[in-house]
């Protein structure tokens, strides 16, 4: 995955929030903002170098990409991708790889759908399983359960914040 | 991969319309009033960046999804913001105090109404047979039902139809997002039709 990341990544400016869509990745340092909304099937994966104070935020899509090559426009699309890309961002940035934290949200079923019924436990699941392949410890997890979330974290210190809807917001 | 822009004159533009047409026509039956269902914008889009076209995605809504096999394939996603939802099963129920179960069993109805009179007027403008799955209905972040639909529709599509629908009942407007997710082969079928139905 290395060079990779130069094509995709985008830089949150201070101050600013910077929002992950679908399959997109954002990288920010401290003073940034970095979202994304409405997180149903879906799941925000939060990388954090706590020594830099960078950190990318990873709009999961799917959990398995099967050998599909990665799209530099969409390098979260898939679980095993993304959270290659984001260390690979991150450690191209100076960030040790042994000093790495992640903190995941999201993968709810939020419809009964006839298809891919699954489709948010196996997105967390995959999330997971990748992490722990690369090597990176879980400082927190909010994923499964029947409502969509909003996620924001903020590299300066870590902070991950996620709002169900029509809940009361967590900190993790 | 870009937006496309749809002619307003295309075949697939027409098959939409007659699909319009029929959710019309369901919709004022079921409800008893006339409806105008107006077509603002038909759209060719990536799957994966559709999303942020859908309104504010933190926003409360109401979505009614169904699937759709036979000779097309695909998912159709229904989303209503919360007072229009409410003004729907006000209408339906003709009680502004019935229960949740009451006002979900409403939408889910309306909604039904409208998506697979969608789907099945576009299956007879083309001719073709489709069979349109139970429907589901969620309470959500318009993100989160969004979302949901178009990764599933990922596994088989790049690209989708975005119809953007103003609905009308006795003059009040209801806001409304369609999307219509045809799998590759079913969007290929749809975008290579030649000739306008009758």
């Amino acid at each position: 995955m290395s060079g990779q990341t130069a094509q995709a990544v985008q830089i949150a400016p201070s101050g600013a929030p910077a929002v992950a869509n679908l399959g997109e990745a954002v990288i920010g340092g401290p003073g940034s903002e970095l979202v994304a909304l409405g997180l149903g099937s879906c799941i925000g994966l939060a990388l954090w170098s706590p020594r830099q104070r960078w950190g990318v935020l990873c709009h999961i899509v799917l959990p398995d990409s099967e050998g599909a090559p990665a799209d530099p426009a969409t390098p979260a699309k898939y679980a095993d991708q993304a959270v290659a890309w984001a260390v690979d961002a991150l450690t191209a940035r100076g960030a040790r790889r042994e000093e790495l934290v992640a903190k995941v949200a999201g993968g709810a079923r939020v419809l009964a759908l006839p298809i891919a019924t699954e489709i948010g436990q196996r997105n967390a699941v995959a999330t997971l399983a990748a992490l722990r392949d690369q090597g990176i410890p879980v400082a927190g997890t909010r994923t499964g359960g029947g409502v969509g979330r909003t996620v924001r974290f903020y590299p300066e210190t870590g902070r991950f914040e996620i709002r169900p809807v029509g809940g009361a917001g967590e900190i993790i | 991969m870009a937006a496309e822009g749809i002619a307003p004159h295309s075949s697939v533009s027409a098959l939409v319309s007659a699909g319009l047409a029929r959710a019309e026509a369901g919709l004022a039956a079921l409800l008893g009033t006339p409806i105008a269902i107006e077509m603002d914008e038909m759209t060719l889009e990536p799957v994966l960046g559709v999303a942020r076209l859908a309104g504010p995605l933190e926003a409360e809504v109401v979505g009614i999804y169904v699937a759709f096999v036979g000779d097309l394939t695909g998912h159709c996603l229904l989303c209503l913001d919360g007072d229009s939802a409410a003004h729907l099963a006000g209408r339906l129920l003709g009680d502004l105090n019935a229960s949740s179960d009451l006002v979900d069993s409403a939408l889910l109805e309306s909604g039904n109404i409208t998506v697979s009179g969608l789907v099945n007027g576009i299956a007879d403008a083309g001719g073709w047979q489709i069979q349109t799955q139970p429907p589901a209905l969620g309470r959500d972040m318009l993100g989160a039902l969004v979302h949901t639909v178009l990764a599933a529709a990922s596994l088989t599509a790049d690209r989708l139809l975005r119809v953007q629908a103003r609905f009308r009942a006795d003059g009040e407007e209801i806001h409304g997002t369609l999307l219509l997710l045809p799998d590759a082969d079913s969007l290929h079928i749809l975008t290579s039709t030649r000739g306008a139905p009758s």
